[in-house]
């Protein structure tokens, strides 16, 4: 029996809710934002795969109705089993919460886009440059032998006056 | 639409060289055609005008175009090499997506068979490049700062990028281990420049400069060369360069974005499609008097290409270095290493380039799949100890060339005209392997000298196949070059090539400014040949 999309959004609530837990300042992912973010993005069949496999894995008991501890349980034997599609899945979840402005702004990184006010950089202390000049020149310096003929390229002469005057 | 009526010169490609060499063909009044099978790119639809920046990176401003699928690419099958090509179709090419990083090749590394013994020394020098790496400076607008130990004098520069508390944290690992660093050559403006405003930080440049700071050349040379009367046309694919009855290139077959199909008359062809695309083009040309390709009789076209693997150091810092923040391929970098020093176990050398840290998805992303951060209540912690306390450390090590290294046409895939894709067959050679290694391990130690509580290393980095070299080196010999010292194909008198294909060597610097230097060097070859002629 296909289960209903109430149930669908209660096992991806529910999960949501474990692999991105509220609390301590934290929003949830909610179920519906994941699952339009991911129907924009063409990639709502891994959201099916997935509850396809929790329905697998849980047969007995919904994953919804199990205990924090048996999810838990549940999860890293996914992960295990079924790699690509937990990590898909994952990463799909932390790109919809990601552009939560909320969760942005918790760890110190600003909600908006770069453009068009920019970010603050310090320009930093170029006084430790002093050393590495101190130094003095590492690049090879080439022999005259070496070098190629005088207009070795080939070129007409026009050429070169535009090198000795550097008039361009 | 009209029948194209012949033009005097024809480039094909309106990217990094192609608006180079057009705007100095444009500037001696030259009547010059472009064409490009991208179009204009808009700025004000750039990732970073949105909040959801990072995403545009894994979609439609992806540098792969296998993923990125836009209308104006071409598939390339990349499947026969560990590192993945990486480029950008449109009006600017890949400088739309490139980082800005700007450093010059060094005098050495058009000399490495007289030096070290290995590939061969180049028909052109640094000298010879000198007013023409001056010039492009100066159309593109770099930052940097002079005294460099590590270059000839280089003027004319913009304060350099900030290096943020990152560089100079780094900078500070360097100097305990008594290394070259310097804060990194940048085309970015840092101050108003030629009618573009000053860089203001957006961070991502790699995914286009929405400030106009970044000289991508639809902003930088094009401008200009459009005012001189070149003419630039989008969305026109060319398939083929076409030979007149005394084997000269009489123009190009092209398809306009309807899908119709035209040829272009021309009296000179230029090609400035990248590494990969002109010897493409190249194959694709092949006829009755060029069975193996156009201009091939070297049997070289598409073979020798280098790639420039890189490697990547990770630095996890107890201190917030702010990482995330700032032009992320620019700030600090050091060539220590640049130079053969034959006791290391290798020839030639590499380039350490200071990257900015990742932003918070691609943070949160890697270390989930590194597992360093996982699902569940961990989360949180483990995403905040990471974020803006992650430094990486680029290792660009020069590739020296290789005949079996190169491009060949697809026997099955086609881009959306039915031209066939490109592939490529790439393998490390020993010694870039050896070079990638020590890089690594020397990037460990800068880390940890500045302060990194943990390191991590990894190389080569697939998608970085930015820097398309030598599929159609340069040299005297026509046995040995696809080209001469002018660009000129050998084998074709009004055929040239001015992208870095003609690399003979591949330095281990991001080869931007080279390759436009070469190209406007090119151009007044040409140019000077025209007056001659006249």
């Amino acid at each position: 029996m296909t289960p209903s999309p109430q149930a669908c959004d209660r096992t991806l609530a529910v999960l949501l809710g474990d692999l991105l837990p509220p609390g301590d300042g934290m929003p949830a992912l909610d179920a519906g934002q994941l699952a339009a973010f991911a129907q924009q993005h063409g990639r709502a069949s891994l959201l099916a795969t997935m509850r396809e496999i929790l329905a697998k894995e849980c047969a007995d008991t919904p994953f919804p109705d199990l205990d924090a501890a048996v999810r838990e349980t549940v999860l890293a034997r996914i992960r295990r089993k079924h790699l690509k599609a937990f990590a898909e899945v994952f990463l799909l979840a932390i790109q919809c919460y990601h552009l939560d402005p909320a969760i942005r702004q918790a760890f110190g990184d600003d909600p908006a886009a770069p453009f068009p006010n920019g970010r603050n950089v310090p320009g930093g202390n170029l006084e430790l440059l002093e050393i590495v000049f101190e130094r003095g020149p590492i690049f090879r310096e080439i022999p005259a032998s070496l070098a190629a003929p005088a207009s070795g390229n080939g070129l007409p002469e026009t050429t070169g006056q535009h090198r000795k005057s550097n008039n361009f | 639409m009209a029948r194209p009526e012949p033009v005097d010169i024809l480039i094909v490609g309106a990217g990094a060289t192609g608006a180079a060499v057009a705007w100095r063909l444009g500037q001696a009044g030259l009547d010059v055609l472009c064409l490009e099978q991208g179009d204009h790119m808009d700025p004000a639809h750039y990732p970073s005008t949105r909040p959801d920046w990072e995403l545009a990176r894994l979609q439609d401003f992806h540098v792969s175009p296998n993923i990125r699928r836009r209308e104006a690419d071409y598939p390339v099958n990349d499947s026969d090499s560990p590192i993945a090509v990486a480029n950008f179709n449109a009006v600017g090419g890949s400088t739309i997506l490139f980082s800005g990083h700007f450093p010059r090749f060094h005098p050495s590394d058009f000399r490495v068979r007289s030096l070290d013994g290995v590939a061969d020394d180049w028909p052109i020098d640094y000298g010879q490049l000198a007013p023409y790496f001056s010039l492009n400076d100066r159309m593109m607008g770099v930052s940097g700062l002079g005294g460099d130990p590590a270059y000839p004098p280089i003027d004319g520069l913009m304060p350099p990028v900030p290096m943020g508390r990152l560089g100079e944290c780094l900078g500070r690992g360097f100097n305990r281990l008594g290394w070259h660093w310097w804060p990194a050559y940048a085309a970015i403006a840092t101050r108003p420049y030629r009618g573009r405003p000053p860089c203001i930080n957006l961070g991502p440049c790699n995914t286009g400069c929405a400030q106009g700071a970044k000289a991508s050349t639809d902003i930088s040379y094009w401008p200009e060369a459009r005012r001189l009367g070149v003419r630039l046309q989008t969305r026109a694919r060319v398939s083929r360069i076409t030979l007149d009855a005394q084997g000269k290139a009489s123009g190009v077959l092209y398809f306009d974005g309807e899908g119709n199909e035209w040829h272009q008359p021309a009296r000179l062809v230029i090609l400035a499609c990248n590494g990969v695309g002109t010897p493409r083009l190249l194959l694709n040309s092949a006829c009755p008097a060029f069975p193996d390709g156009l201009a091939n009789r070297s049997g070289l076209v598409g073979r020798n290409l280098m790639l420039h693997p890189l490697g990547y150091v990770e630095g996890l810092f107890e201190e917030a270095l702010d990482s995330q923040l700032g032009p992320q391929g620019c700030s600090i970098y050091s060539h220590q290493f640049y130079e053969t020093d034959a006791a290391r176990g290798f020839v030639r050398g590499y380039t350490m380039q200071v990257l900015r840290g990742p932003g918070l998805l691609e943070t949160a992303s890697t270390g989930f799949l590194r597992r360093e951060i996982p699902p569940g209540p961990g989360f949180y912690a483990a995403l905040r100890e990471r974020f803006g306390h992650l430094a990486g450390i680029g290792i660009i090590v020069e590739d020296l060339p290789d005949a079996d290294n190169r491009v060949t046409l697809d026997d099955e895939l086609t881009d959306s005209h039915g031209i066939p894709a490109p592939r490529i067959h790439y393998r490390l050679g020993e010694n870039s392997r050896r070079m990638l290694a020590h890089g690594l391990e020397r990037g460990k130690e800068v880390m940890l000298a500045a302060g990194a509580r943990r390191t991590a290393t990894f190389g080569p980095v697939r998608h970085t196949g930015w820097h398309l070299m030598g599929t159609a080196r340069m040299g005297t010999d026509p046995a040995s070059a696809v080209v001469d010292a002018q660009g000129r194909c050998h084998d074709v008198d009004n055929l040239y090539v001015v992208d870095s294909s003609v690399f003979v060597t591949s330095g281990g610097v991001n080869p931007a400014s080279t390759m436009q230097a070469i190209a406007l060097h090119i151009a007044d070859g040409i140019i000077a040949r025209r007056s001659t002629a006249s």
